[in-house]
């Protein structure tokens, strides 16, 4: 017989086996327990994480041999049957597939019929957010009152493209993405059964790239599992997951500091002769700014984050908030749609270059600060102006004879001193225009407006 | 033909090799990677060695089952891709791989199906997808061949082993185009590191004369002055001969590699202003031209001017008017390159 994935060999066959929806569990097995199950469900969530497999527990608890029952018994030939997905009673219809009116109307006619041999009569619809408009409204009256025979269950990724109608007529679960924590459990679980040593750093590697999606990390286990010996390493799941080694993405930093663009380059080089991605490449750049900026920014108070520490250690310090956001800006800029590769290449290449010939960028506050001086500067020059202005009206008086000698020499030297002012106030000027002019140039002003 | 055709892939071979030994072969794949490295050759090789009925691991290329794939005449093979004259792959293709899938294999112990540009299923088709990928008959395996991940959903990725394919080496496509299409040793070079590591891309070069082209613009770039703009566009349109294509796809391609042509030049006057750099530039033949034109461009100049490119092959995208489209680029080019820039 052929080889079986572990997502399918490891599918949970009973409400404990379930990972990471323990309320909804609970609130399940309670229905069954007290007699309170309603006719139609509506499972929704993100994918991998178990609505299937839910759907087929509920209906093996309501068809079980040995009663409505929370543990189903897996044993008697209903139960396997419903494992298999091809149990009489239990119909498993691929929403996606059959999508028509068509379709919905065979429903409508079967529903009528008491089932062959066991309680319940089950549609499960998986995928039902492909149904046409057509296919939802012939379900409707079916599924506000059905015969007290069928239970409907529906699961779906995409909840919101179901009509209202139908979402008001079935009670709705949504399913959680399950956690790091979790997901390095069950694989932890796994390779012991499967008998394979994993590195625990690797585990948690392949749980973080899950994204809160279990068969995610199952399937990667899987292909880590084919062409590995009997242990697998963290360069092996590196491999497989398309990461790029931390080392690299360091030196990457490394390089911004040194204003190295040579070496930067060359890295981009290596990494993209990996096959890797410039996509991923700037992905993953982008997470390390992130925790750099979440550092800056919040310091170790951050618990919700876990800090890659080496990164943290080598460049906690090196760049400020405002440098971050910068080089977040010029990246996502970077991050194009695009299946031309060599595009996308020089794209990127432009964009390290940029980042290794950027200046530190002071603070936002910093520079308010430093305009505001300047402005305070021009105010007090305007005054003196006026001030002055003022001295020389008396000076242009040499009505009175006993200040002769005097007002002419001080108007002398305040005519002189203005002239002075004017020169002076003409730098400024054009300093203030130069300064503008280098802002704007390396797009900071960019940074005050966004 | 067997595995040992298959250039800088070892890793990859090497997994599969082991999976078919230890029978640990899952039942969806997907191949990853930018085109023509290569992907849809190793599928074909990977369902011989699957199917081979002499040897375990690789194929034998002698057998009955081995010949027929090589002729895309096997019966348990099944090939998708978008029908002609359509962009997708759509939703009744896959219902009819679903009746297909349902049937058992008629000789083998295997039905293979691959899919090519998987990347082009519009939305139905993909959903339409999901139930069979979870959960396929015991002796059906499927591949999905796509260019870039980011198209496919999620709800498929998870379903799929990921397998990334790297481009090839500048030595591995020269031997390539050496061996299999019988260039001679200068031209394959040059080629080479033009391709980008794809070979599909160096055939197209190849077959469209890209490399006198080439030679032609870059004498003429180099040498550019502020008011030649609408000259320049002008040749470029006569050389390329843009007004004899007929379809407007085909134009938009065309334009774009011209565009492409522009932005290679740019970057490697970028890459040539950088000290002591030992990186690849692309016009490898005219390096010092360009190390000497590189002194006269400031970077700031040589980044506005990408960006100009890149918003011209956006622009492209948007079914803009392609003469006005490449007037518009060079001039902004030529202003940014003379130091008059345009108040836009």
């Amino acid at each position: 017989m052929s080889y079986v994935v572990l997502a399918r060999r490891y599918r949970p066959q009973t409400f404990e086996d379930l990972v990471g929806q323990e309320s909804i569990v609970t609130t399940l097995r309670n229905a069954i327990r007290f007699n309170r199950v309603a006719h139609a469900y509506l499972l929704a969530g993100p994918r991998g994480v178990g609505k299937t497999s839910m759907a087929r527990i509920v209906s093996k608890a309501l068809n079980c041999q040995h009663g409505p029952t929370d543990t189903p018994c897996n044993t008697c030939d209903i139960c396997r049957c419903i494992s298999e997905g091809k149990d009489i009673d239990v119909l498993e219809i691929d929403g996606a597939s059959n999508r028509g009116i068509d379709e919905v109307r065979n429903i409508r006619q079967n529903v009528n019929y008491a089932p062959s041999r066991a309680r319940y009569k089950i549609y499960i619809i998986d995928e039902v957010h492909m149904l046409t408009r057509e296919a939802f409204n012939a379900l409707l009256k079916t599924l506000e009152e059905p015969p007290p025979h069928v239970k409907f269950i529906f699961a779906t990724t995409a909840v919101n493209r179901l009509p209202e109608t139908v979402q008001s007529r079935c009670q709705r679960f949504d399913f959680k993405n399950i956690s790091i924590h979790d997901i390095e459990k069950r694989l932890l679980d796994i390779s012991k059964a499967e008998g394979v040593q994993i590195d625990p750093l690797a585990l948690h590697m392949i749980a973080r790239y899950a994204k809160g999606g279990l068969r995610d990390s199952q399937s990667v286990l899987d292909q880590l599992l084919s062409f590995c010996k009997d242990t697998v390493s963290l360069e092996d799941v590196n491999f497989v997951l398309g990461c790029i080694d931390e080392d690299k993405l360091l030196g990457m930093f490394d390089s911004f500091v040194k204003k190295e663009v040579s070496s930067a380059l060359e890295i981009v080089d290596t990494v993209l002769n990996e096959g890797k991605t410039c996509g991923e490449f700037i992905d993953q750049m982008l997470l390390c700014i992130r925790e750099l900026l979440i550092f800056s920014s919040c310091g170790q108070d951050a618990k919700w984050i876990e800090f890659n520490t080496s990164l943290i250690q080598r460049h906690g310090k090196s760049f400020s908030g405002d440098t971050l956001l910068y080089m977040i800006q010029l990246l996502s800029e970077t991050r194009v749609r695009t299946t031309d590769s060599l595009l996308h290449r020089i794209l990127l290449e432009t964009a390290i270059i940029k980042l290794c010939r950027m200046e530190s960028i002071g603070s936002l506050h910093e520079i308010a600060e430093k305009i505001a001086s300047l402005e305070d500067r021009f105010i007090k020059l305007d005054s003196k102006d006026t001030e002055k202005k003022q001295e020389i009206i008396p000076a242009q008086k040499p009505l009175v004879p006993e200040m002769v000698s005097e007002p002419i020499s001080e108007g002398y030297t305040t005519i002189k001193n203005e002239s002075k002012n004017i020169e002076m106030q003409h730098d400024e000027k054009s300093l203030w225009e130069k300064i503008l002019f280098t802002v704007q140039g390396e797009k900071k002003i960019y940074l005050v407006t966004s | 033909m067997s595995f040992k055709t298959i250039s800088c892939q070892n890793r990859i071979v090497e997994l599969f090799q082991n999976a078919i030994i230890k029978n640990r072969l899952a039942h969806a794949y997907i191949f990853v990677g930018q085109e023509g490295i290569g992907k849809t050759l190793f599928s074909k090789e990977l369902a011989k060695a699957i199917f081979c009925q002499n040897s375990r691991g690789d194929a034998c290329d002698t057998c009955s089952y081995c010949q027929r794939i090589s002729k895309d005449n096997f019966s348990d093979l099944f090939l998708i891709l978008p029908e002609k004259n359509s962009r997708v792959i759509k939703i009744e293709q896959l219902k009819h791989l679903q009746d297909i899938l349902n049937v058992k294999p008629l000789e083998s112990k295997y039905k293979i199906v691959i899919i090519q540009s998987a990347d082009k299923m519009n939305e139905e088709a993909s959903n339409c997808l999901l139930k069979t990928l979870e959960e396929p008959p015991a002796y059906a395996i499927i591949m999905l061949i796509v260019t870039s991940l980011e198209s496919v959903k999620e709800t498929i990725r998870s379903r799929c082993q990921i397998m990334r394919f790297s481009p090839l080496s500048v030595i591995a496509v020269k031997e390539i185009l050496i061996n299999s299409f019988q260039l001679d040793n200068r031209q394959a070079e040059r080629l080479a590191y033009l391709s980008n590591g794809s070979i599909e891309r160096a055939m197209l070069l190849s077959r469209t004369n890209a490399i006198e082209k080439r030679n032609w613009f870059i004498d003429k770039v180099l040498r550019l002055e502020i008011d030649d703009n609408l000259a320049f566009s002008k040749e470029l349109f006569n050389e390329w001969h843009i007004q004899d294509l007929d379809t407007l796809e085909e134009k938009r391609s065309y334009i774009k590699e011209l565009i492409l042509l522009f932005l290679l030049y740019y970057r490697d006057l970028l890459i040539c202003k950088l000290d002591n750099s030992e990186l690849p530039v692309y016009y490898i033949d005219r390096r010092d031209e360009l190390l000497c034109k590189s002194r006269f461009l400031s970077e700031d100049a040589l980044f506005s001017i990408v960006k100009v490119i890149k918003a011209s092959l956006e622009y492209l995208d948007y079914n803009a008017n392609i003469a006005l489209l490449v007037e518009n680029m060079i001039t902004k080019i030529l202003q940014i390159q003379f130091g008059n820039r345009m108040s836009v």
